[in-house]
């Protein structure tokens, strides 16, 4: 999941930025309005957090924009402007959620993934595919009601294509939502964490839960025993 | 408490009563006045009808013709009239069957004719006239034409007392007096009633006033009390109320900002805290870095510049603070306050101009004016365009001491420089200075105002902004 931080403190662009990828974010960070807006239009976010005073490019300026670019990525802005009206227009200029500085991370947290849900039409805060069972909230995995440790990323990976069950997803996709601009991933990268993460969730012999669809990509899908 | 109501009420009805009562009063002293003339006029008339009931006869002798048929009203001592004729040594020549007891008919001295109260028996007060005359001669006893001749000698006046029973007039007196008193009475009830009915009515607007008034409260200070229809004399006040309504509104919402204000600066801070406690808490096992503990160290100290810049503002503006008398080398002062800003301007490539003279002592307290030149010089490195100019001048007059500073800025407009001295305004709307309070030229213009120091900001061009302090009494 790869998401946009447009910050202009840049105490705030590190806590955050640290807390987003360690809880298994792609996290991008612009420090004004008008890279903020580039980066918002330039690449697929499924999340991005927007401050409404920022230099050059105000927040508000920044979302009317964005969606007058027909970008319908979900927006949380977080602000230090607190009062009714202030929230108010936020989302009347079309702001998914709302949160004022300053706030707890974890709340944060939890209204980054409410919105991840909400873009992909889930409600229910984990996803189970047979006998695994993803818990999007407390971001861990099981098969089995056996935990497995998934890293960072890999939990990212396999959120991702949860999220998108039963539907092929390219390369191209999971490069774009799983990497964020600071990494720079190798031509063999998607495979290979691909490989990594079945190694984690498929049982020992049986087929595996992410099926490859030869020059399309990778879909996930419950598995069935022969 | 005291009521405009009650008291208009009670000291109208008393005065209207002390009114109507003197009025009464008058009325019944008039008419009683008047009742005592017409009866002594009716007495003094009917003394002189009876004078015509005496005649005297040829051989010199009185006759008198009181007979009851004559006087009916003086026969009998219940009667109303009595009658006295007596000679002017004192004689009694005739009296009224109905005076009986002469000792109570005592008169006045003697004149002409003159009335008199008197006591005409137990209980029983009378009004009396004393009456001079000459008793005509019979027309027998006359000469020839009944001209009387100048060889007889001269006649002696008689003198008639004559009294009426008062028992009438009283009865008439009381009547008067019980009606005016009925009256009286009546008209108080009355005028209590007109008069609290109409205070009530004429107070209506002073009472609707102050519900207007009541209706205000903080969150409505915006509002202004309705001047239509109101009297004349409540027209000033509401006025004068709602200019204070909207000075405290003015006041009330200065207040709100500021403290929204500080409020604000103070998120953005503490934000950056918690969050980046809350992520070191959540990931324990990640590297704690030094740039961690840097950025807690500069979160605090910028709290607390804001903190120690609004105490200092709260502190000059009430005037809390007793600035001392001290003689201050204020090139010294510029110098000293620049050293510390020297990399920053250096690294803003700015262009610094001093024209400092040798020596521009001033008399004010130290820490107030390092104060008032490190904001003003922290402002000038930090807001000039990078690659501007920055010039730095202290001026000897008259009397009085200037300390100049100017600096290129491509951001400010006219209607900018009227806000410099706001807390908390700044000419970005994202406040991302964050080395900068927004307080320091506040608190510059209330130490300048402490100190009796004048300064003004102007634009002498379109990209220069002027800041100068005069120092008077140098």
């Amino acid at each position: 999941m790869r998401v946009l931080l447009i910050e202009d403190s840049e105490r705030l662009q590190r806590s955050i930025g640290a807390g987003l990828r360690k809880a298994g974010y792609a996290v991008d960070i612009a420090g004004n309005g008008n890279e903020g807006l580039w980066h918002a239009q330039g690449t697929p976010y499924d999340v991005i957090i927007l401050d409404l005073m920022l230099p050059g490019l105000d927040g508000l300026s920044v979302l009317s924009q964005l969606r007058e670019a027909g970008k319908t990525t979900h927006v949380l802005i977080l602000t230090a402007r607190d009062t009714i009206d202030d929230r108010v227009r936020g989302l009347q200029s079309g702001a998914d959620d709302y949160l004022i500085k300053p706030f707890a991370f974890d709340e944060l947290l939890a209204r980054v993934q409410a919105l991840l849900r909400r873009a992909h039409g889930v409600k229910q805060p984990s996803i189970i595919i047979g006998s695994l069972k993803i818990d999007l909230s407390g971001r861990t995995v099981s098969r089995d009601n056996v935990s497995i440790d998934l890293a960072p990323r890999e939990f990212a990976l396999l959120e991702y294509l949860a999220l998108r069950q039963g539907s092929v997803v390219s390369r191209t996709q999971i490069e774009s939502h799983i990497y964020d601009s600071q990494a720079e991933p190798s031509s063999n990268v998607v495979d290979a964490a691909i490989y990594a993460l079945r190694k984690r969730i498929d049982p020992p012999g049986a087929a595996s839960f992410i099926q490859t669809r030869r020059g399309m990509g990778y879909i996930l899908k419950p598995f069935e025993p022969q | 408490m005291r009521s405009i109501q009650r008291q208009l009420t009670v000291k109208v009805v008393a005065a209207s009563i002390a009114l109507s009562l003197a009025a009464g009063i008058a009325l019944f002293l008039a008419v009683r006045w008047a009742l005592i003339a017409h009866e002594d006029h009716a007495l003094l008339n009917e003394a002189q009808a009876i004078t015509g009931m005496v005649h005297r006869i040829p051989n010199g002798k009185l006759e008198f013709e009181f007979t009851p048929a004559n006087l009916p009203d003086f026969q009998s001592a219940r009667s109303a009239g009595f009658l006295q004729i007596r000679q002017t040594d004192g004689t009694v020549l005739a009296r009224s069957p109905s005076l009986r007891d002469p000792v109570n008919f005592t008169p006045p001295p003697s004149t002409s004719h003159v009335h008199w109260n008197v006591t005409l028996g137990p209980n029983r007060p009378g009004r009396a006239v004393q009456f001079e005359f000459i008793p005509e001669y019979d027309d027998d006893g006359l000469p020839i034409d009944n001209v009387r001749p100048s060889s007889w000698p001269p006649e002696k006046p008689l003198i008639m007392w004559l009294a009426r029973d008062r028992a009438p007039l009283h009865e008439t007196l009381n009547i008067v007096a019980t009606w005016l008193i009925a009256t009286t009475t009546a008209f108080a009830l009355l005028t209590t009633l007109a008069v609290a009915l109409t205070v009530r009515r004429g107070l209506h607007p002073l009472r609707q006033f102050s519900v207007n008034l009541s209706e205000i409260d903080v969150n409505s200070l915006d509002e202004s009390l309705p001047l239509e229809g109101l009297p004349e004399e409540l027209e000033p006040i509401a006025r004068r109320t709602n200019e204070l309504l909207a000075r405290l509104n003015a006041a009330f919402r200065r207040e709100r900002r500021f403290t929204a204000d500080v409020a604000h600066e103070l998120r953005t801070p503490v934000a950056e805290l918690r969050s980046l406690a809350e992520v070191a808490l959540k990931w324990p096992d990640g590297p704690q870095t030094g740039g961690d503990y840097r950025d807690v160290l500069a979160i605090a100290r910028q709290m607390e510049r804001l903190i120690v810049t609004l105490l200092g503002l709260a502190r000059a503006q009430a005037d809390r603070i007793t600035p001392a008398r001290e003689a201050i080398e204020l090139c010294a002062t510029l110098r000293s306050t620049f050293e510390p800003l020297k990399a920053v301007a250096q690294q803003r490539q700015l262009t610094l101009r001093w024209e400092l003279p040798e020596h521009a002592v001033i008399t004010s307290d130290t820490a107030i004016v390092q104060s008032i030149a490190r904001n003003l010089v922290e402002n000038a490195v930090e807001y000039t365009t990078p690659g501007g100019r920055v010039q730095i001048i202290v001026e000897k007059g008259a009397g009085r001491i200037t300390l100049i500073i100017t600096n290129e800025t491509s951001s400010l407009t006219s209607a900018d420089v009227t806000h410099l001295f706001e807390p908390f305004w700044r000419k970005d709307a994202a406040r991302v200075a964050s080395n900068h309070t927004g307080v320091g030229l506040a608190l510059v213009a209330a130490y300048a105002k402490l100190t009796n120091a004048h300064i003004q900001a102007t634009q002498p061009a379109r990209d220069l902004l002027r800041i100068a302090v005069t120092w008077l009494g140098a």
